[in-house]
């Protein structure tokens, strides 16, 4: 499987034609940002064709990456503990593609974290709590926690997640690499058509 | 028992949910559960409460309705208390509170009576009065009560260490009861399965009731031949 900056150089050399030179036309930030939105179009068609595959709503669980020891925080205006949600995720409109556990998410003595929507907070609080359950809710970056969390870290397990270090190596299927290169190359390609490889200041298409 | 969230969890695999779903599952389970301890499965329990010197004793924590509320004899039954509503903790004579503990033994019982009445002692044998007190969860004795303990039969709302369960043979009842409320206010759901749901809910209930209250053959042949009476004619 291939990384971001992987794919990258692949589209860049394409798009030189070879080798990539120092007076290349297009810049590794510039790609970087199509690819990751490329990646994202991927991840999204992958869910949506799982849903469809089946009645299962949680998507694809070969494309899940597990973040280890995310310190749990504690907001200070509020006093709620919270954690960051470590990578970036595609919009799957629903809180079922982020899952928070203890190290072993099996194990019957752990504490078991359930996600609510934010309208479920209210409505909860309008209930007794759920014995044995430390629900969570999304708000913007952040993971918030309902109940008394003891632990200074957990695990996070993220689906249809983009990560921040372009050298990881990607969940992608590998049938959706070249539909990433493709799509990229469809998005340039008004500035491919006026291309001056011999750099004499006429276009050559 | 089984827990109501392995009911949820029966559920849940029905639905391919997880997670998410839970909540929200759980929190509907919880009112089927309620509903059948009412009608179907509320557990009888019988427990002896320590009456305390303000004449008072304390209901349990999970005590829905009661039963019975008496005192042991010495044969071992329950010698029931006269219900009188009108009893209350407020006294404003303090002759009626005692700081020290005293009782009578079973002896007393006989000449025990809190009629005054000049014509009789009529056929109630009443060995005390009790009045259950919803708002301050107690049970209000007469100023005359002299018993240490009483003993209280009552529905219980089935919660066991502090974990709601429910009896196996109502838990297919409680799941229909979960897919029917779950799919009552789903879209796209057409207005003939949930009739479906809800029918399937009733008929569960009632396979429910009977399987738990199936009358058994020793009872009724116990029934029938004590109701026989025989006489010599003359």
């Amino acid at each position: 499987m291939s990384s971001v900056k992987m794919l990258v150089s692949a589209i860049h050399r394409r798009l030189s034609n070879g080798d990539v030179t120092d007076d290349s036309r297009f810049t590794y930030r510039e790609l970087r940002l199509h690819v990751r939105s490329q990646i994202g179009v991927a991840l999204k068609r992958n869910f949506y064709e799982a849903l469809n595959a089946d009645d299962f709503r949680y998507g694809d669980d070969s494309v899940t990456t597990t973040y280890t020891d995310v310190p749990v925080l504690t907001e200070q205006r509020t006093g709620l503990k919270y954690l960051e949600i470590p990578a970036q995720t595609v919009s799957l409109g629903t809180m079922r593609g982020i899952d928070v556990h203890d190290s072993n998410p099996i194990s019957k003595y752990n504490t078991t974290f359930i996600p609510v929507r934010n309208e479920e907070v209210f409505v909860g609080s309008l209930q007794p709590n759920i014995p044995c359950i430390v629900e969570y809710f999304r708000k913007g970056t952040k993971l918030y926690f309902k109940g008394v969390v003891d632990q200074e870290a957990l695990d996070v397990t993220q689906k249809y997640s983009l990560p921040t270090n372009d050298d990881v190596e990607l969940n992608l299927p590998p049938e959706y690499e070249d539909l990433v290169i493709a799509g990229v190359l469809e998005l340039l390609a008004p500035k491919l058509a006026n291309r001056d490889t011999q750099n004499d200041g006429t276009p050559e298409d | 028992m089984i827990q109501v969230s392995e009911v949820v969890g029966w559920f849940l695999d029905e639905i391919n949910g997880g997670k998410a779903e839970f909540a929200r599952a759980y929190r509907i389970a919880i009112r089927g559960w309620r509903e059948l301890n009412w009608d179907v499965t509320g557990s009888l329990k019988t427990t002896s409460l320590e009456v305390d010197c303000d004449l008072t004793a304390k209901l349990p924590d999970d005590f829905l309705n009661h039963i019975s509320i008496g005192v042991v004899n010495s044969n071992g039954k329950i010698a029931t208390l006269t219900r009188n509503d009108r009893l209350t903790m407020e006294c404003s004579d303090d002759e009626y509170f005692s700081s020290e503990e005293w009782y009578m033994n079973d002896s007393n019982l006989s000449i025990l009576t809190a009629s005054r009445s000049s014509l009789g002692i009529g056929s109630n044998n009443n060995i005390g009065e009790y009045r259950v007190d919803r708002g301050s969860n107690r049970i209000i004795l007469n100023p005359d009560f002299c018993y240490r303990d009483v003993v209280l039969e009552y529905v219980s709302n089935g919660q066991e260490e502090g974990r709601e369960c429910i009896n196996e043979l109502a838990s297919e009842a409680l799941l229909a009861y979960l897919r029917w409320k779950w799919h009552v206010a789903k879209k796209g759901v057409n207005r003939g399965d949930k009739l479906d749901y809800r029918s399937e809910y009733y008929n569960q209930k009632r396979l429910a009731k009977y399987r738990i209250r199936k009358p058994k053959l020793q009872e009724m042949n116990q029934a029938s031949r004590e109701n026989t009476k025989q006489g010599i004619k003359s």
